[in-house]
């Protein structure tokens, strides 16, 4: 009995839906999909390295599933804790933190300037969709409370 | 918050914005407390460090500032706060994204089977066929590669396409748009204009005859590959699949502009089905066609096809219900004899190869073999023969990334996939650069998709399909020198289309963008999820049988549990289906804290929806079930024998599996699924082993009389007596058969020497239950109520019915019997419904009573060939058959039939 029977299948899932033709290989540029829709919330950068970790001595730009599933395991086990969602609470203080004022709030503006100038910088397709979500349409405001919430809920 | 420490040159981010460097910190003339003077990384600043004569610190102009310290933050805790959103972010919108995709594909798995289905049915059809053939030959359906004309003149529709709506005509109450002939530009306009304000006013009968049959003229003469230019000084716009979705062709004439000679259009097949409005693009389409010739075109797909059509809406047909509700079945075998014209391909300026499915499974084919397929016939199904396979492929097959053909399973029966190598050598030997085809949502869900090294464009034209996948729509638009582009749409709702072009009312003003941007993925992916359990779900009752087994097996111990892993496995062998049922899994059943799952109980909970109860009378159900039980009654004595023999240490118990085997011995006529069906109702409260006793005993024979009532009253001795009665006469056959031997003079009466003579010979068969001369006096006294000395026999012989004594499990029981036949009836819709119309060959719609048992033995016997128990007993089909024809007239309505067996539509 595989102790990982169960993840196992739930990794295969995950990937199964970017195996196109499922031959148990996937486009290097979905892994980070997979991974975050496997509850995984690594920085950009490592990211990047732990692609570079899978993919093959000869990089083909795809990724096989068994070297996945060996990483996928492992970050669902012994390194869970570093990669985990934040709780609400987590991600409230990092709002406070950008909100100088202590307003309880961000302009829309202010936040679209400060997603694109610092931390792993948004693209203007990725800050579009995050004030699409978070801002208030009548006030152009992003209540971060409530959207902290949305962030570490389901 | 405190503020953070910081120091002389530390980079800092300045109220929350602007980035720089500390320069100073200390006191200022400014303001009390202190303040902190920053360089700037952007001339956002308002001085060069001196201020008003002050100075802390000197930069660059415009790069200084000086604010209170708490105004300032160290950049590193910015960073870091929003590295750490943007991550919260990133990995919300991927896993969204991840899910939406994840619930798309197994919606589509699911369209795909039900479609596929139609394939995987024809083998069913062609037993069905040959069954019925013995009992008469009939034009009226036929499997493979048969032609609409040849139904059509079988139905007494018209065949020579000149003639068609010369028998119609137009009266005064009609409120559509007029049509006449030679067409002029005006009266094509009128109807587009038409069709944009009043969608749901169809044209008249006559002139969609007229239209059909002049563009049937039209494509007769054309070889089976048509050949295009793009206009000079013009465009081709290419448009995949459209599904009756008005709205989206409508906003694709708006955008690209109306066909004219400058303006060519093709639409790459699977106009019909789905949507409701396939007869009006087809409407605008031809009549542009037969105005513009050369300039309009459309290529066959694998949804112009009959049997497809005629499938209901859900299962991947619609267009025969929706040209009956606009029209009648004889129009829709004009559109048959129409679509059988329509070339399989199309070639433009030589270089670039439009077909609706795929390139075929066999080598070294040209151009010159397309051209040359004899396509006036329904799209065969078997491709053993090259041209059959060419004719399939076209219509039916999808690409792959991996070179070579594979089978693709999802797609149903002899569906293949093909590779980039294909693609490549088809485009090589013929001289071409370009394929381009339809088919399927690309799987990126935009309207357009690249693939094959650039060699081969999928393009599908309906927006958001079937008003839940949210996916684009696109067109592929071609100039004269073969460089093209590639258009995408969200199209408005038809409303809003009709608001815009209603002369009474404002314009919208929708913008190119149409709907972008305004369709909810969240939604549409919880509607598509319910959608995707509710369709589960009836797979799950189609094959309960199955999943019990398999669950059962893993199950030895008859717990009624497994789990969740084994629930996994169970329901991926049996249902087929290879979906993500890790996920599935916590939407369709609850696991226990012990990672096990109640399997009886999941099973138990899907129940046969159907759609009308109402067509068939009430009481069917009891009375079918009834049937089910008499079948184990007419046996008791030998499946007593039987099972003892099972009954290794005497006790009494029985497994299910050996209660099953016994039946099988004992001769007892009951279909393998109902056997099952009661199987899975005892079970329930037998914790897996079943008291044999008990389970016979407690079916009752009770007697109703039509003059005397109910005799279920009965007490002691008469009960136990009437039961025997009752025991031997359902044990001996056909009743009507013994008694019609035992009225000797033939006046359709029993009276007391005849049923003394009917009892001695039924006694002498059954030796422990004969009756006593006494006890014959007794059941006499109790049978003629009325005591004028003789009984209806007819009446006597179905006044003896086996119940099961406890209300409760009967409920169960003829929930699970009614339920299992029903899923068996579901499953096999499309083979019934084969059979009907091949003893319907006018199309009428309805069958006589005898047909209709001719059909549905047809099916039962068509399921024995294959291996298994057909789902009814002859019994059982009588009951459907009286009850079916709930007004009396000896005719079924069998599409109402078929329809109340339908799933219920998920809410």
């Amino acid at each position: 009995e595989d102790p990982n029977y169960e993840l196992k299948k739930k990794i295969r899932d995950a990937f199964q839906v970017f195996d196109r033709d499922q031959k148990g290989v996937c486009d290097e540029r979905e892994i980070g999909t997979i991974i975050r829709s496997l509850n995984i919330y690594p920085a950009e950068k490592q990211l990047q390295r732990w692609i570079h970790e899978i993919e093959e001595e000869e990089p083909t730009g795809f990724i096989m599933y068994e070297k996945f599933e060996t990483l996928a395991v492992r970050l669902l086990t012994d390194e869970a804790i570093n990669h985990k969602r934040n709780s609400e609470d987590e991600i409230l203080k990092a709002f406070q933190v950008l909100d100088k004022d202590k307003k309880g709030y961000l302009d829309a503006e202010d936040l679209q300037t400060l997603m694109t100038t610092y931390g792993e910088k948004f693209m203007p397709e990725e800050v579009k969709e995050m004030l699409a979500a978070a801002v208030d349409t009548e006030m152009g405001r992003v209540y971060y409370e409530d959207y902290a919430e949305i962030l570490a809920g389901d | 918050m405190e503020s953070e420490k910081i120091s002389i040159g530390d980079t800092v981010v300045v109220l929350g914005k602007r980035k720089g460097i500390v320069r100073y910190i200390g006191d200022t003339v400014f303001g009390p407390g202190e303040w902190v003077g920053v360089e700037l990384e952007k001339p956002t600043g308002t001085h060069d460090g001196g201020v008003n004569g002050q100075r802390y610190f000197s930069c660059k102009p415009n790069h200084g500032v000086y604010v209170q310290r708490q105004g300032v933050t160290p950049v590193n805790s910015i960073e870091a706060a929003a590295s750490q959103i943007q991550s919260m972010q990133r990995g919300r919108k991927e896993r969204q994204e991840a899910d939406f995709k994840r619930v798309y594909q197994t919606w589509n798995a699911l369209e795909l089977e039900q479609e596929g289905n139609y394939l995987n049915q024809s083998a069913a059809n062609s037993r069905v066929e040959s069954l019925l053939r013995a009992y008469g030959p009939s034009s009226a359906g036929s499997v493979n590669g048969s032609s609409a004309s040849s139904m059509a003149a079988a139905a007494g529709v018209s065949t020579d396409p000149t003639d068609w709506g010369s028998d119609c005509s137009v009266d005064k109450a009609y409120k559509g748009p007029h049509v006449s002939w030679p067409l002029r530009k005006e009266n094509v306009e009128a109807v587009l204009h038409h069709f944009r304000t009043q969608p749901d006013v169809p044209l008249h009968p006559k002139y969609m005859a007229e239209i059909l049959g002049k563009a049937t003229v039209h494509f007769r003469e054309c070889s089976s590959v048509y050949d295009m230019q793009v206009p000079e000084d013009g465009k081709l716009v290419i448009c995949g699949d459209t599904h009756g979705q008005l709205a989206d062709f409508l906003w694709i004439l708006k955008q690209n502009g109306e066909p004219s000679p400058n303006t060519a259009y093709l639409l790459n097949g699977d106009i019909a089905d789905r949507g409701e409005y396939a007869c009006e693009i087809l409407v605008i389409v031809l009549l542009y066609m037969l105005l513009y010739p050369g300039k309009v075109t459309i290529n066959r797909g694998n949804h112009e096809n009959l049997e497809m059509n005629r499938r209901p809406a859900d299962y991947g047909g619609g267009f025969y219900d929706e040209v009956v509700a606009k029209y009648s079945p004889a129009l829709f075998m004009m559109f048959q004899q129409f679509f059988e014209q329509l070339p399989l391909a199309t070639v433009i300026a030589g270089r670039v190869v439009v077909v609706h499915g795929g390139l075929t499974r066999r080598e070294g084919v040209q151009i010159q073999h397309l051209r040359t397929i004899n396509r006036r016939r329904q799209c065969p199904t078997a491709t053993d023969a090259i041209e059959d396979a060419l004719m399939f492929d076209l219509m039916w097959a999808d690409p792959q990334d991996q070179p070579g053909v594979a089978r693709a399973p999802h797609r149903g029966a002899n569906c293949v996939r093909f590779g980039p190598d294909v693609t490549k050598r088809f485009l090589g030997v013929n001289g071409l650069s370009l394929v381009i085809r339809s088919h399927e949502v690309p799987e990126n869900l935009r309207g357009f998709e690249d693939r094959h090294d650039g060699r081969l464009i999928t393009v599908f034209s309906a927006s958001n399909y079937c008003g839940s996948t949210g996916n684009y729509g696109a067109v592929v638009v071609f100039q004269a020198d073969l460089s093209y582009t590639v258009e995408e749409h969200m199209a408005p709702d038809l409303s809003e289309l009709v608001a815009e072009y209603s002369p009474t009312s404002v314009p919208l003003g929708l913008d190119s963008a149409g709907k972008e941007g305004r369709v909810d993925r969240t939604k549409l992916a919880d509607s598509m999820h319910e959608e995707v359990i509710g369709k589960l779900r009836q797979k799950v009752m189609q094959h309960k049988d199955d999943l019990w087994w398999y669950w059962t097996q893993l199950d030895p111990q008859g717990t009624g549990r497994v789990s969740a892993a084994v629930w996994r496995q169970g329901m991926a062998a049996g249902l087929q289906l290879d979906l993500p049922w890790f996920s599935l899994q916590k939407d369709m059943v609850e696991v226990a804290e012990d990672g096990s799952v109640d399997y009886r109980t999941f099973l138990g909970g899907v129940n046969a929806g159907v759609q009308s109860q109402g067509f068939l009378q009430d009481g069917w159900e009891l009375e079918v079930a009834n049937k089910a039980f008499e079948a184990l009654v007419s046996r008791d004595m030998t499946l007593q024998q039987t099972l003892a023999t099972f009954d290794q240490d005497g006790d009494g118990m029985v497994s299910a599996q050996e209660f099953r085997e016994a039946i099988a011995k004992s001769n007892v006529s009951l279909p393998d699924n109902q056997v099952k069906a009661i199987l899975r109702a005892i079970e329930k409260d037998s914790e897996g082993q079943l008291s044999v006793e008990h389970f016979l005993e407690r079916f009752q024979v009770v007697c109703s009389l039509a003059g005397g009532g109910d005799m279920r009253g009965l007490e002691g001795s008469d009960a136990n007596l009437m039961d025997r009665i009752g025991r031997m006469l359902i044990g001996s056959g056909s009743r009507v058969q013994v008694f019609q031997t035992i009225d000797v003079n033939k006046d359709g009466y029993v009276d007391e020497s005849e049923f003394n003579l009917a009892m001695e010979r039924l006694g002498a068969r059954n030796p422990s239950m004969s009756l006593t001369q006494e006890e014959r006096k007794r059941a006499w006294h109790l049978l003629d109520m009325n005591q004028d000395g003789h009984l209806n026999y007819l009446e006597f012989c179905s006044a003896f019915k086996v119940v099961d004594k406890d209300p409760e499990t009967t409920k169960r029981m003829v929930k699970e019997v009614v339920d299992s036949i029903l899923a068996a009836l579901q499953v096999h819709s499309g083979t019934l419904s084969f059979a009907f119309r091949y003893l319907d060959p006018k199309n009428l719609g309805r069958v006589s009573k005898e047909d209709f048992k001719v059909g549905m033995r047809a099916l039962n016997a068509s399921m024995q060939g294959a291996g298994v128990n057909g789902p009814l007993t002859d019994e059982q089909l009588e009951v459907f058959a009286e009850f079916a024809d709930s007004d009396g007239d000896g005719n079924i309505d069998y599409q109402e039939f078929l329809n109340a067996f339908n799933p219920k539509k998920v809410a």
